[in-house]
C-alpha cells in the first residue's frame, strides 16, 4: 500500500472511530472508549520499551498516579474543572516519573526491570495502606465526572457516554499526536539510540542519561493522562489501578501490538480490550487464553500484530504481483 | 520483661522458619539468574504448583510424606519442560521476550492451577505426626514449624554436598561463574542449564509442600510469595548462593519483626529496601553485574 | 610547545592485571600519529583511557592544556575528541543518512529538542548531504547500517566521527580485516578527510602507518618502547629487536623501502 493508500486508510478508520457512538450501543461504545485511553497508556509504554529498549516493567506505577491523583483531585477540591483534574494526574505522574529516573538512569537490563517492579510495587504498598488519602483497599469512589466548560459552546455533560467518548478522543488524540511527533524529533532520534547503541551514542556527544530523564517523564506523562481518563470514565479509583497486573495489561497490549512501531500498541490496544472482553464472555478462563496467546506470540511472533500484518501484506503483494511466484523483474 | 524477651525469641524462630522457606524458593531463582541470565519472573509459580500437587498427591495417598517426595519431582518436571520448549527457543531472543515469557508462562501456571482446583483456598491439615507442639522459650510451639527449618536444613546441606563434593556439582558451579568457558570444554550445557532449572524448581516446589499447611494453599499465594523472593534476590545480590541465605534470613526476621512492630508499615518498609539497595547496589550485597 | 592532546603518566589496570605503564605522550595540532605494537599490548586500553570510556588508574589526561582525566565521554566526543572503534559500533537499525544525522544533531548541540522535525531541518540535512559525499556512501544512504558491506560499515564508522568535526580524530583499526584494495580505498578517504586535523591512528597494517603517519609511537606490553618521528622508529635498535622474530613486522619494516 503506498502512502496515499495508507492516509485513505488511516482517515476512512477515523472516520468511522469519530461515528462509533452512532452505531455502536452503550456498551460496546463504553468499551471502546476504554480502547481509546488504553491506547495513550500502551503508547506511552512503548515509548520507553520500544523505542528506548528499556525494559519497564512497572508502567502501571504512572497510571495509577494519574488515577489517583485525579480521583484525590476532584474529591477535595470543590468545583475543580475536567481539565485540571486531568492536568492534575498527568503532571503528578510525571513528577513521580521523573524522580524515580534519577535511579532509573543508574541501572540497565534486568536490574532496570527489577528496579520499575521495585517502584511500582512501592506505590502499591503505599495506596494500599494509606486509607486516608487512597481509601486503601476500598478504593476511592463518590465523585463524577465534572461538565466540560467551552468558551462560546457552554457547558457539556461528560455524564452522557457519547459526550465523554468524542472528549476522550479529542485529548487522547492530541496526546498521541504529540507522542507521534516526538518520534520524528531530535529527542525521538535520541531516544531510539538508546536502544541502537547507547554507548555509541556516547561518543558522538549525547549525555544519555540525560535522554533517558526526559524519556521517562514524558512516558510517565503519557501514562498519567491515560490513568486521569481511566479514573473519569470508571468513577472509582482502586488499587488494581497500580498493580502489577495493569503493568502486565500493559505489556500484553504492546507486545499483542508489535514493540518498537508506533501504530502496534493502537492495535494492541483495540486487540487486548475488544477480544478480551468478548472472550470474558465466551468462557470463565478468558486469561488462560491470552496467556497462551501471549506466549504464541513470544514464541513465534515477536513482531505482533503489525508484524503479522506486514507479513502479510508483503505475502499479498507477492501473490499479486506474481501470481505465479515468478521472479521479481 | 522475661515475657517480652520470650516474644522476641518466638518471633526470631518465626523469621528463621520463614526465612528458610525463603531460600529453598529464592535459591534457584538466583543460580538460574547466575548461570543462565535469566530472572524467571514465573519462579514462584513452582512454589504454587508444588503446593497444589502436593495437596493432590496427598488426597490420593493420604501419605504427607509421599506428597512431599512426589510433589517436588512432578514440579521439576514441569520446570524441565518449561525450560526446554518455552525458555530456551526465546534466549536468543533478548532480555526483553525472555521476561515477557516468564510474565506469560507465571499467567498461564496461574490460570491452569484456578481452572484444576478452583479459586477457593484447600484445606490442608498437619500430618499427624508432626501436628503436635513442643515448649520452647517458654511458648508452646508447633512441631510442624520446627520441622520445616530442621528438613530445609537437611535438603539445604544435601545440595551443598554435592554442589561443593561432588564432580557434577563442580560443574554447575563453574557453569555459574563462566557459562561459556564451560560449554567449550565440551560439557553439554543445555542439558546442565536444564538440570539447574528443573532443580531449582522442584526447590521451590518442595517448599510449596511444607508450607502448604501454614501459609495456606490458594491462586494468591505465589504473588505473595513471589515479592518476597524478589526482594531476597535483589538484597543478596542475584547469582550468589551465599548472598541469597543471607538475604532470604535477613528478610524472614524483618517480616517477622515488621509484623509484629510495625503491621502498617512492614510492606512499604520491605519495598523501601529493595528500592534502596536497587538504587545504589544493583547487584545486591553479592551479586554479579549482570 | 604545547600538546593538544597529552597523556602524563599513565598507569591502568584491569581487575588488578596491570596493562598500562607511565605512559607520557604529546601530540601537536596537526600532527598525524600512529599507534603501533603487537595484541595486548594495550593500545585500545590508551584510547578508551582518552576518550573517557575508562578513568585511568594513576595519571592524567590533557586536552589543548585542560585537564580532561575526570571528564565523562559525551563530554570529551562534544569538546573535539571523537574516535572510530575496531569492531565496528554502529546503529544497526538507522539508515547511513540517519546515522550520520544524529552524529551532524549531536555536533550543531541539537539533541532533546522535542519540538522541530527533523526532515525540516534544511541545513542539518544538507551537511549530512555533504558528509555522504566526501565518504563516498551517496548511494547506500537509505540501507540500514546493520546491512551495509564490511567496508561500507567502515567508512561509516570513520564517516560518524567526522561528522563531529573534531579537533583531535582517533581511529582504532580503520583498516581491520581488510583486503588490500579496501585498504588503499579506506587509506584515501582517511587522508582526505582528515587534511588539517590532528590523527592518531591505532594500526596494525605497517603500509597504512608508514603512508598516514609521520611521528609513531610504539607500545609494548603496555609501556612505551619508542616514540618519534617514523623514520627514526624504523631505525631505531629496541623497536628492531623487540620485533626481531616477528616475521610480518620484520618484513614490512623493510618492505615499506
Amino acid at each position: 500500500m503506498g502512502k496515499p493508500g495508507k492516509v485513505v486508510a488511516i482517515f476512512v478508520l477515523l472516520v468511522a472511530l469519530v461515528l462509533c457512538p452512532f452505531y455502536l450501543d452503550i456498551i460496546r461504545l463504553r468499551l471502546m472508549t476504554e480502547v481509546v485511553y488504553y491506547s495513550l497508556y500502551a503508547v506511552s509504554l512503548n515509548m520507553i520499551l520500544g523505542y528506548g529498549g528499556l525494559l519497564s516493567f512497572g508502567h502501571s506505577a504512572y497510571f495509577g498516579v494519574g488515577a489517583y491523583v485525579t480521583a484525590i483531585a476532584l474529591l477535595r477540591i470543590k468545583g475543580l474543572g475536567l481539565l485540571p483534574a486531568i492536568l492534575a494526574g498527568g503532571l503528578s505522574a510525571a513528577v513521580i516519573g521523573s524522580f524515580f529516573s534519577i535511579f532509573l538512569i543508574r541501572v540497565s537490563g534486568t536490574y532496570f526491570a527489577m528496579l520499575t517492579l521495585a517502584f511500582n510495587q512501592l506505590l502499591y504498598a503505599v495506596a494500599l495502606k494509606w486509607r486516608p488519602v487512597t481509601g486503601g483497599d476500598d478504593g476511592l469512589g463518590g465523585f463524577s465526572i465534572p461538565d466540560l466548560h467551552l468558551p462560546w459552546i457552554g457547558k457539556i455533560d461528560m455524564l452522557d457516554t457519547s459526550n465523554f467518548f468524542w472528549f476522550t478522543l479529542v485529548v487522547i488524540g492530541v496526546m498521541l499526536l504529540f507522542a507521534w511527533h516526538i518520534t520524528r524529533t531530535p529527542l525521538g532520534i535520541s531516544i531510539l539510540l538508546l536502544r541502537e547503541n547507547e554507548e555509541r551514542a556516547q561518543f558522538l556527544g549525547h549525555q544519555t542519561s540525560l535522554t533517558r530523564f526526559w524519556l521517562l517523564t514524558l512516558a510517565s506523562f503519557f501514562a498519567g493522562i491515560s490513568g486521569s481518563m481511566f479514573a473519569l470514565f470508571q468513577e472509582f479509583v482502586a488499587t488494581s489501578a497500580i498493580d502489577v497486573l495493569k503493568s502486565i495489561d500493559g505489556l500484553l497490549m504492546v507486545i499483542i501490538g508489535g514493540v518498537g512501531n508506533f501504530f502496534g500498541p493502537l492495535l494492541g490496544s483495540l486487540f487486548y480490550i475488544i477480544v478480551g472482553d468478548w472472550l470474558s464472555r465466551v468462557t470463565e478462563h478468558w486469561e488462560f487464553f491470552i496467556g497462551c496467546f501471549f506466549i504464541v506470540l513470544v514464541l513465534f511472533f515477536r513482531g505482533g500484530l503489525v508484524g503479522l500484518l506486514a507479513g502479510a501484506q508483503d505475502r499479498l503483494l507477492k501473490a499479486l504481483v506474481h501470481p505465479r511466484g515468478e521472479a521479481a523483474p | 520483661m522475661e515475657s517480652h524477651l520470650n516474644t522476641v525469641l518466638i518471633t526470631f524462630v518465626h523469621g528463621l522458619v520463614y526465612g528458610m522457606l525463603l531460600f529453598l524458593v529464592a535459591s534457584g531463582l538466583s543460580i538460574v539468574f547466575g548461570m543462565m541470565g535469566v530472572l524467571n519472573l514465573a519462579h514462584a509459580s513452582f512454589y504454587m504448583l508444588g503446593a497444589y500437587f502436593g495437596y493432590s498427591v496427598l488426597g490420593v495417598t493420604h501419605s504427607f510424606w509421599l506428597s512431599l517426595l512426589l510433589a517436588p519431582v512432578l514440579v521439576a518436571l514441569a520446570g524441565s519442560l518449561a525450560e526446554r520448549f518455552l525458555l530456551r527457543p526465546v534466549h536468543a531472543a533478548g532480555h526483553l521476550f525472555e521476561l515477557l515469557l516468564t510474565i506469560g508462562l507465571s499467567l498461564v501456571m496461574l490460570e491452569i492451577v484456578k481452572w484444576s482446583w478452583g479459586t477457593e483456598p484447600l484445606p490442608v491439615a498437619l500430618p499427624e505426626s508432626l501436628s503436635g507442639t513442643v515448649q520452647i522459650f517458654g511458648s508452646t510451639y508447633p512441631v510442624y514449624r520446627l520441622f520445616i527449618f530442621g528438613f530445609g536444613s537437611i535438603v539445604v546441606i544435601v545440595l551443598a554436598g554435592v554442589l561443593f563434593k561432588t564432580n557434577l556439582g563442580m560443574i554447575v558451579r563453574a557453569a555459574i561463574d563462566d557459562p561459556e568457558m564451560v560449554s567449550s570444554l565440551g560439557t553439554n550445557t543445555p542439558l546442565v542449564f536444564n538440570l539447574v532449572f528443573s532443580l531449582g524448581a522442584g526447590l521451590a516446589g518442595m517448599a510449596g509442600v511444607i508450607a502448604g499447611p501454614i501459609l495456606g494453599i490458594y491462586p494468591g499465594m505465589a504473588q505473595v510469595m513471589g515479592l518476597d523472593v524478589f526482594v531476597v534476590v535483589v538484597v543478596g545480590g542475584l547469582g550468589s548462593l551465599f548472598g541469597a541465605i543471607l538475604a532470604s534470613f535477613m528478610i524472614g526476621e524483618l517480616q517477622s519483626f515488621g509484623v509484629l512492630l510495625f503491621p502498617r508499615f512492614s510492606l512499604i518498609l520491605i519495598f523501601l529496601l529493595m528500592a534502596v539497595v536497587l538504587s545504589i547496589k544493583p547487584q545486591g550485597m553479592f551479586g554479579e553485574k549482570g | 610547545m604545547t600538546f593538544i592532546l597529552e597523556t602524563q603518566s599513565i598507569f591502568h589496570d584491569f581487575k588488578g592485571l596491570e596493562v598500562l605503564f607511565d605512559i607520557n605522550l604529546g601530540i601537536q595540532e596537526g600532527e598525524r600519529h600512529a599507534v603501533i605494537g603487537p595484541n595486548g599490548a594495550g593500545k585500545t586500553t590508551l584510547f578508551n583511557l582518552i576518550t573517557g570510556k575508562y578513568r585511568p588508574t594513576r595519571g592524567a589526561v590533557f586536552l589543548d592544556g585542560k585537564e580532561i582525566t575526570s571528564r565523562p565521554i559525551p563530554w570529551r566526543a562534544r569538546n573535539g575528541l571523537a574516535r572510530s572503534f575496531q569492531i565496528t559500533n554502529l546503529f544497526p537499525r538507522l539508515t547511513v543518512f540517519q546515522s550520520l544525522r544524529t552524529a551532524v544533531l549531536s555536533r550543531r548541540g541539537i539533541r532533546l529538542n522535542p519540538i522541530v522535525n527533523v526532515g525540516r531541518m534544511k541545513d542539518v540535512n544538507e551537511e549530512v548531504e555533504s558528509l555522504l559525499e566526501r565518504i563516498g556512501l551517496e548511494d547506500q544512504r537509505d540501507v540500514p547500517a546493520g546491512m551495509l558491506a564490511y567496508g561500507q560499515q567502515r567508512a561509516l564508522e570513520i564517516g560518524l566521527t567526522l561528522a563531529l568535526r573534531p579537533r583531535v580524530m582517533l581511529l582504532d583499526e580503520p583498516t581491520a580485516g581488510m583486503s588490500t584494495d579496501e585498504t588503499r580505498e579506506v587509506v584515501e578517504l582517511i587522508r582526505r578527510v582528515t587534511e588539517g586535523m590532528t590523527l592518531v591512528i591505532i594500526e596494525h597494517d605497517m603500509e597504512v602507518v608508514f603512508d598516514l603517519a609521520e611521528r609513531i609511537t610504539v607500545l609494548h606490553y603496555g609501556r612505551i618502547l619508542a616514540s618519534g618521528p617514523k623514520e627514526s622508529i624504523r631505525e631505531d635498535p629496541r623497536v628492531k629487536e623487540a620485533y626481531l622474530g616477528e616475521e610480518d613486522f620484520a618484513c614490512t619494516f623493510k618492505s615499506t623501502d
